[in-house]
This record gives C-alpha cells, sequence and structure tokens, in this order.
C-alpha cells in the first residue's frame, strides 16, 4: 500500500500535481477500475468529513475579527506624555525643561512624527509616496508643498538607505516623512515641519515601548527622527542626519 | 495595513473550521479564531507579504489549542449565534448529517498525528508542504501519514450503535 502509487492518490486528492500529473492519473484510473473506486471512496470520505465541519456566516466572522482589532490609542497623546524632557544638547549645552513648560512644539512634533512612523513603518507594499528611486522628484515636489527647500539627508554613512517619502498634515501646514531602511529592514523615519521663526534648540527624547524619538529644531525647520532602537542608537543617527543637512 | 487585513480575514473561514475540528465547540472555535487574529494583527510586522498568510495562522491556532494558551479568555464575549449565522456546509438529508459525524468520529479514532496532518490538509486546505511546515516535519512523512490516515479510515468502523437513519422529508 505505501508504495509511490499510494502516495499519487493522495497527491490527486489533494490537489498537489500538476495538471499534467492529474492528467495523467485519470487516465491511468481509466484503465484501473480498483484504483478508480478506490479513489472515489477515499473522495467521497473527505467529502463526509468536510461536511461534518460547521462554516460560520461572514457577518459572525467579521464581528470576531473586528473584536480582535486592537483598540485604537491615540499614540501621540501617549507619547506626548512620554517625552522625556531631559536631553543632551547637540551644540553643547544641557538644557532641561520642566512639565508645563508652555506652547511644547516639541512635544506636537515628536507625536506626530511617532504616530506618522508607526503608521507607515508597518507598510509592506505601500511605505512611501515616492520611491527613493524618484529622489528629484520627491525633494522637488515636497520643497512646493513645503513651502522651503527640502534636503534628504543622505544616510548611508549611518547604514541607512532610503526607502523614499511622503506628504503628511501637520497641524495647519504640512510636514515631510522620509524613511530610511538599514540592512535588517529595521525601519528609521525622519519627519520635518517648516517653523514659524528661526531658531535652534537642544536635542530631546521620547521612547514609547520599543520606539525611541528625538526632535529638535535647526534654522527654520523642526526635525523629529523615530526608529526602533535605543537612545543612544538613535542619538546617533541624529547627529549623521545634522551632519549631512549642515 | 488594509491587504494584511484583507488576507487576514480571507483565511478566516479556513481558519474557523479547522478551529472547530481542534475544539469541536462552537464558542471555543470563536476564542481560538480570535486569539489567532489577535496576535496575527499584533505581529503582523512578521508577516511577509509574499508568503500565504494561512499556515501561520494555522501554526497559531495549533500552537493555542495545545498548549492552552488561551491569552484573553476573560475579555472574549462571547457572540451569540442565530441558526443563520452557521451553516452546516450542504447535507441535505438526516442521513448524510449521520454519515459526516461517523466520519468525524472515524477521524477521531486516528492516532493524534495522523489526524493533525489530514485537517491541516483537508480542513484547513494547506498544501503538503505548508502542513509540513506548521507541524516541522519533512513532507515526505506528512504524505505517509496522510496516507495511513485515509487507509484507517476506510476500515470499517468499529461497531457502534447502528445509526442509520431513513430521511423523511
Amino acid at each position: 500500500m505505501t508504495d509511490a502509487q499510494d502516495f499519487d492518490i493522495h497527491r490527486y486528492l489533494d490537489g498537489e500535481m500538476t495538471r499534467d500529473e492529474s492528467l495523467a492519473f485519470e487516465r491511468r484510473m481509466e484503465h484501473d477500475e480498483a484504483l478508480a473506486t478506490e479513489v472515489a471512496e477515499m473522495m467521497q470520505d473527505m467529502d463526509r468529513l468536510r461536511a461534518a465541519v460547521p462554516t460560520p456566516s461572514e457577518a459572525h466572522l467579521d464581528n470576531l475579527l473586528s473584536r480582535a482589532e486592537p483598540v485604537v490609542r491615540p499614540i501621540w497623546g501617549q507619547l506626548a506624555a512620554a517625552v522625556v524632557l531631559l536631553a543632551v544638547g547637540f551644540g553643547g549645552g544641557v538644557m532641561m525643561r520642566g512639565p508645563g513648560a508652555a506652547p511644547d512644539m516639541a512635544g506636537d512634533v515628536l507625536a506626530q512624527a511617532s504616530a506618522a512612523h508607526a503608521l507607515y513603518s508597518v507598510e509592506v507594499v505601500h511605505p512611501v509616496e515616492v520611491p527613493a528611486s524618484e529622489r528629484d522628484q520627491l525633494k522637488g515636489w515636497l520643497s512646493n508643498r513645503l513651502g522651503a527647500e527640502v534636503r534628504i539627508p543622505d544616510l548611508s554613512g549611518a547604514g541607512l538607505s532610503l526607502v523614499g517619502g511622503r506628504l503628511l498634515p501637520f497641524e495647519q501646514g504640512a510636514a515631510a516623512q522620509f524613511m530610511y531602511e538599514d540592512a535588517e529592514g529595521a525601519r528609521v523615519t525622519l519627519y520635518l515641519t517648516p517653523a514659524q521663526t528661526r531658531g535652534t534648540s537642544a536635542l530631546r527624547y521620547g521612547q514609547k515601548d520599543t520606539l525611541s524619538a528625538a526632535y529638535w529644531q535647526d534654522g527654520l525647520w523642526h526635525y523629529a527622527l523615530v526608529g526602533p532602537m535605543g537612545r543612544d542608537g538613535l542619538a546617533r543617527i541624529a547627529q549623521s542626519v545634522q551632519g549631512a543637512l549642515f | 495595513m488594509p491587504r494584511f487585513r484583507q488576507e487576514l480575514k480571507e483565511a478566516l473561514p479556513s481558519l474557523w473550521r479547522y478551529a472547530y475540528v481542534l475544539t469541536r465547540d462552537r464558542s471555543r472555535a470563536d476564542d481560538l479564531v480570535q486569539d489567532c487574529a489577535e496576535r496575527a494583527l499584533r505581529k503582523r510586522h512578521l508577516w511577509q507579504a509574499d508568503r500565504p498568510i494561512r499556515p501561520w495562522l494555522a501554526k497559531m491556532a495549533l500552537n493555542i489549542h495545545r498548549n492552552g494558551l488561551r491569552t484573553s479568555a476573560a475579555r472574549h464575549i462571547h457572540v451569540a449565534y442565530d441558526e443563520a449565522d452557521l451553516s452546516p456546509h450542504a447535507l441535505p438529508s438526516a442521513e448524510q448529517g449521520l454519515e459526516a459525524m461517523e466520519m468525524l468520529r472515524r477521524v477521531d479514532a486516528l492516532p493524534p498525528e495522523q489526524r493533525e496532518v489530514l485537517l491541516l490538509v483537508v480542513i484547513d486546505g494547506l498544501s503538503y508542504a505548508e502542513a509540513a511546515g506548521v507541524l516541522d516535519i519533512p513532507i515526505g512523512t506528512v504524505m505517509s501519514r496522510i496516507s495511513r490516515a485515509r487507509a484507517s479510515l476506510k476500515q470499517e468502523p468499529t461497531p457502534g450503535p447502528p445509526v442509520r437513519l431513513r430521511s423523511v422529508t
């Protein structure tokens, strides 16, 4: 029973054969009544087995699926609350801000950047609107939309290659997100939005679960960098960004 | 993630049927499917778009079932079934229903390793290669277990109460 022909019966029943193999097997059954009967019996057994198992309605399954969906939490609210206000300034100074410090641009930018990161970095098919292969077009388009010349930093020195970018809303205006990827596929996003007034700030960090985020202002841009690494790893990439933009 | 959710949704009917043959209980099948869906959504970043989702879900279902790992039993609110919600596949007669139950009983009598392979392939509809991946066994072993399972199912059933009924409809 356990010869090659025996396996053929099962490969036939279970759809494991190529079309040609199936046709050849069917031709063999035409000449071998015992084989044909055995196959027919097994097929009937399998039909009975399948018939013994009920199938719920689509509505019921949809219901189960929607109950399995994670509760959508406003990640920006949580993240803003979790922003650690102690930071190392890249100008050499150390700056500290107490909680409750008024208009918290850093918190807002970090929150939006982190939400955008969470949303798009997991995308397999459409992580970006414009891919890195159209870098010049990406740069021109985003510069137009943001009203100032955007520069896309080259982070290959930090082991990151550009995946592409997209346009996003930020408060009343717009922001750009550039996505980078390392050799292992870990994704880092750089988020930038134009500032109302020129300025320079220290780096500020936020941490949420396994994501780290860093914010700084440089000239007429607010920047946020978000990635799945520890704070030190992120700080090194932030330095590469700053180095590339200067 | 719309594509992931779509794939997950499309995989649910066969996953539910597989969960049902594992648990033999509608509510427990619901729980198992919900647990799998929760995990899949939480770990969707581990899923590679070019790989079929069903073997991944089947492995989850089997692991959760085997380990009795109920993640969120307390949170589950049971979804009531209308009769309309649950249709046996296509059983025009009571007699066919009994034949189906008899077949399930015979499947239950199979050695566990044969039953596992048979259910993955016949109920969940996995390919031999996918079933081999789920169970971590060579594909040749899948074939020989399927073959032995079907050979045993063919044997005359052990005599039980005579349950042949004539349909009176």
